[in-house]
């Protein structure tokens, strides 16, 4: 049944009840006293009337008032009684209510994906370190024996990994020894049976929270599933007559009155765990005569009505035991993974007792922060445990000479640009609340290495660019073949979380349309080769109803009959206006749109040079489809969502759309890779080992430097500009492209190969012509073409290419 | 005079033949293709596994794909075979698994695209070609894409020859 709500008085209500009943109280004897006064007059008055009353009359007087005055007595007895039950019933309402509803809004928790190893796996070892420093692993001097240890051993790591709750199971801790050997593991193998090991796969790292507007983060914790020690040490130092009493404990209270009396001070409290629970449930922190009459009467009520146990196991989960910037972390549970880095079953015993120990004072006894004040107060614990036969005095002797170690936090932030994206993706099927609120558990597709070399490239990178701090910049990281998020930074500071310009800033893409262009000429490989012959002289374009448009070059200069290919390497305007207009802008949308942007866009002349606003996540989409050759994947930042009991919400799959020419995009790669060797970015070859594509990409004024590239398993974009829009005086080649060749040299392992494919051949060609050519005539260049489109005609060598080697031989 | 009613027999046999392959443009014609709507099978042979030392962690997932696939989780299977493509994306039998799964899930616009991608990873596989074309058949009868469905089965012809 239901309670009407109506029937429940609010606060406002029962207030001004009180209210009423105390000005009742204090008018009636003023009312009995005046008329008691006035009686007395008249009595004095009488009195000399009737000089001679009898004793008898005056008893009896005396007696009527005393009924009257006892009658009001039990008036305002009831009345107060009523008063006093409408109060209790209005506490009872809000203990249940708040018991039998959703006691926690519980924030959503993040992780980063996690860290897989094998034979084979490209990996270098500052890398793993950074990976187990992330996930709050103990380094240890003998072998790892405690799950999240670690030994190095130069190039040989001993591992002891996490048991973790994964999407698709429970992942059981292993315990491996592998040998990196140039920057992959040579051998991975089981520590104590030297079995070769197939896969391990670690545990998440928590990256983050979606909180709701308190910031309290906490995680559940069921008390069938807390240490039977951690109950006991936890009782002996809160509460240890718990199970006995009925929620308030007069001999505690007298015990603690006493002992403080004897002592001046405060040094024991009488409240029992049911107290401190209702205090931090439901009342607030002042000292104060009603709070404590309410404290009493709210716990007598929540042990009438709960089990003990459950009031144990919702005290544990309450517990406020730090602060973490923001967030304040509440519950054993997540103060155990915070403080230790291991579940709360896990910990040793002077780690259960240094938890206890912080319930006295959580920021005094902060062990990161005050680690004296806490070994101080772990060690009273333990010397209570050890009076109450709970560990021996060798022990208690033992584990107060241990110090209080604590895990860092990984240096990297919270990727808050990445969070950004994360919620975007959700957002689709989940109401901002129940991030907030439901506790869910989110699991990305973050990389936390490729994040934090991503921030270290962005900040240290425009740092030498500019010394001007407003100059911003954005990144986006992915995976080519699946198009799964791996970094994000939305600002110059990573860890602001302000305005995200890798989301949200749409700013004129320049140059990095232009392989767009082309590939939609190319898409039609009758007319257009890579060695197609485009003109590049003065054009103007009529637009209706507006001024002529006359393009020109970057270097104000025409270059004549170019091929494609050239127009590509180089980065000529006129050339991609006229074959964008000459294919058709619709044509050029349609290809955007089946690369993967998502957005409206208008068919101007001036697209053709990029003079189209983007985001640098919407480039990312496009560029991820021609590292994909042609695949385009629909970019991911979240594998699977579960609820808070580790129940799968939500899994999202791999996604695949194929509308473009996938020989056409290869072949549009093909001049990609060469721009970075001879090309617009051919700086990039001098300092990358690796076999690389991409495009720069300046807007006019020099006011956006981007660049957009790939390896073989990374694509990135990157963009750097003013936000008031003001030049930088940066082009892509010396703005943007350098924090991209700053993050591909850390991440990036395997070059971009062009896939050997029947349909695509290989001609030398005559830079001047177009024409097929031999290879060793001077300015032949080797192209790609899709079989059947190769030029017919072929020029002899005007000269010869300047190689004594050729030379000898010709 | 007595050839013309064998002409006229042969004349009505092949007709008959004809009235067969065209009343349905989508019909499993040939006793030799792989036929992968047949249900609860999936172990063709051009998905074995590598015996390479290398692939051993690929292998370890198929196995364990293998086995969610048998027991018909076939979000926990794909969830396995995205782990492989994590590993090796150019991994064409892994694509080619998930265009199976994505048929037996009824996405077959998804399983088309799956086996194009496998496709562009096996350009040495003929076996594994002919499965992903065989499935890119089916998908595009369900699709009711014409075209594709006739590309298919001449890609099919094409690779019996392998």
């Amino acid at each position: 049944m239901g309670i009407m709500p109506g029937l429940i008085p609010d606060i406002g209500d029962i207030k001004s009840t009180i209210s009423s009943a105390l000005i009742i109280k204090c008018i009636m004897p003023t009312k009995k006293s005046k008329q008691h006064s006035g009686h007395n007059s008249r009595h004095v008055n009488s009195s000399k009337k009737r000089k001679h009353s009898p004793r008898k009359h005056h008893r009896k007087r005396k007696s009527r008032k005393y009924k009257k005055l006892k009658r009001y007595s039990y008036k305002i007895l009831l009345l107060l009684s009523i008063v006093f039950l409408i109060y209790l019933y209005y506490l009872d309402h809000q203990i249940k209510q708040k018991f039998e509803g959703r006691i926690w809004q519980l924030p959503a928790h993040v992780y980063a994906r996690p860290l897989e190893l094998y034979s084979g796996k490209a990996i270098s070892a500052e890398q793993l370190l950074y990976e187990l420093e992330y996930l709050n692993y103990q380094q240890v001097n003998g072998l790892p024996t405690k799950q999240a240890q670690y030994r190095q051993l130069k190039d040989v790591f001993e591992i002891k990994t996490r048991d973790f709750v994964f999407w698709d199971g429970t992942e059981n801790s292993r315990a491996i020894r592998l040998r990196i050997n140039n920057r992959k593991i040579v051998e991975l193998n089981d520590i104590y049976t030297s079995a070769k090991v197939d896969l391990v796969r670690f545990d998440a790292a928590y990256l983050s929270g979606i909180f709701p507007a308190h910031s309290q983060d906490r995680l559940l914790l069921k008390l069938d599933d807390v240490p039977d020690m951690f109950i006991k040490i936890l009782l002996l130092v809160e509460d240890r007559r718990f199970f006995s009493h009925a929620g308030i404990d007069p001999k505690s209270i007298a015990r603690a009155f006493v002992v403080n009396i004897m002592s001046g001070s405060t040094v024991q409290g009488g409240s029992t765990i049911t107290q401190q629970l209702v205090k931090n449930l439901f009342l607030d922190q002042q000292k104060s005569f009603v709070r404590k009459i309410n404290e009493a009467l709210m716990s007598l009520l929540l042990e009438l009505h709960y089990d003990k146990k459950l009031i144990l196991q919702t005290y544990i989960n309450e517990i406020y035991l730090g602060q973490d910037g923001k967030r304040s972390i509440h519950g054993f549970a997540l103060a155990s993974e915070y403080y230790f880095g291991e579940s709360l079953k896990n910990l040793s015993i002077e780690e259960m007792a240094t938890l206890v120990a912080m319930v006295k004072g959580a920021s005094y006894y902060n062990p990161k922060r005050n680690p004296g004040h806490a070994i101080s107060r772990r060690n009273t614990v333990l010397s209570m445990m050890q009076a109450e036969n709970l560990i021996s005095q060798r022990q208690s002797e033992a584990f107060q000479k241990k110090p209080v170690v604590t895990v860092n936090q990984a240096t990297m932030g919270s990727a808050p640009a990445f969070i950004d994206a994360v919620k975007d993706q959700l957002h689709k099927d989940y109401q901002a609340q129940d991030l907030q609120s439901e506790g869910l558990r989110i699991f990305t597709t973050l990389d936390p290495y490729v994040q934090y070399k991503t921030e270290l490239a962005v900040k240290n990178t425009l740092n030498k660019l500019s010394g001007n701090a407003a100059l911003q910049a954005a990144a986006v990281v992915l995976s080519p073949l699946n198009g799964e998020l791996l970094a994000v930074v939305g600002d110059r500071n990573p860890s602001y979380k302000g305005f995200n310009r890798a989301l949200n800033a749409k700013r004129q893409i320049g140059s990095l349309i232009k392989p767009v262009v082309y590939l939609t000429a190319l898409q039609q490989s009758s007319s257009y080769t890579l060695a197609t012959m485009l003109d590049d002289s003065p054009l103007t374009v009529n637009i209706p109803q507006q001024k002529n448009w006359q393009p020109q070059n970057y270097d104000k200069k025409y270059h004549g009959k170019v091929t494609l290919y050239e127009a590509l390497l180089k980065s000529y305007n006129i050339p991609a206006v006229r074959t964008g207009i000459d294919v058709g802008l619709d044509k050029v949308i349609q290809t955007m749109k089946a690369l993967g942007y998502d957005d409206k866009i208008a068919p101007y002349p001036s697209l053709t040079l990029g003079a189209t606003p983007m985001s640098p996540m919407q480039l990312a989409s496009i560029y991820q489809s021609f590292s994909a050759n042609g695949f385009f994947h629909p970019l991911r930042s979240v594998h699977a969502v579960l609820d808070k009991n580790g129940k799968p919400l939500q899994r999202y799959p791999l996604t695949i759309e194929n509308q473009v020419n996938a020989e056409a995009v290869i072949v549009v790669n093909s001049a990609l890779i060469d721009i970075t060797k001879m090309g617009t970015a051919r700086k990039l070859s001098n300092h990358l080992s690796l076999q690389i594509a991409g495009k720069t990409g300046t807007s006019d004024d020099l006011r956006d430097s981007w660049f957009a590239g790939f390896s073989g398993d990374i694509t990135a974009v990157v963009w750097t500009g003013f936000d008031d829009n003001s030049p930088t005086g940066l082009t892509g080649a010396s703005g943007a492209m350098k924090i991209w060749q700053s993050i591909i040299s850390q991440v990036a392992y395997k070059s971009y190969n062009l896939p050997e494919m029947p349909q695509l051949k290989s001609e030398w060609i005559a830079m001047k012509t177009g024409h097929l050519t031999q290879e060793y005539c001077e300015n032949a260049v080797q192209l790609l073409f899709i079989d059947g489109t190769q030029p017919q005609q072929t020029d002899e060598c005007a000269a010869k290419r300047n190689n004594w080697f050729l030379n000898l031989f010709n | 005079m007595s050839v013309f009613p064998q002409l006229l027999y042969g004349f009505c046999i092949l007709l008959l033949i004809s009235c067969s392959t065209t009343a349905n443009r989508y019909s499993n014609n040939s006793s030799t293709e792989i036929n992968a709507e047949s249900e609860g099978h999936y172990k063709f042979d051009a998905w074995r596994l590598q015996e390479n030392e290398g692939f051993a962690a690929i292998n370890a997932l198929l196995v364990e794909a293998d086995l969610l696939i048998e027991n018909k989780s076939y979000d926990a299977a794909a969830d396995k075979l995205e782990r492989v493509l994590r590993i090796k994306p150019d991994y064409a039998p892994a694509w080619s698994r998930l265009s199976w799964l994505a048929l037996e899930s009824n996405a077959a616009s998804r399983s088309l695209q799956m086996a194009r991608r496998s496709n562009s990873f096996a350009y040495t596989n003929p076996e594994l070609q002919f499965l992903n074309w065989s499935f890119i058949r089916t998908a595009s009868r369900i699709l009711q894409d014409e075209e594709s469905y006739a590309q298919a089965v001449l890609k099919m012809k094409s690779l019996k020859a392998f």
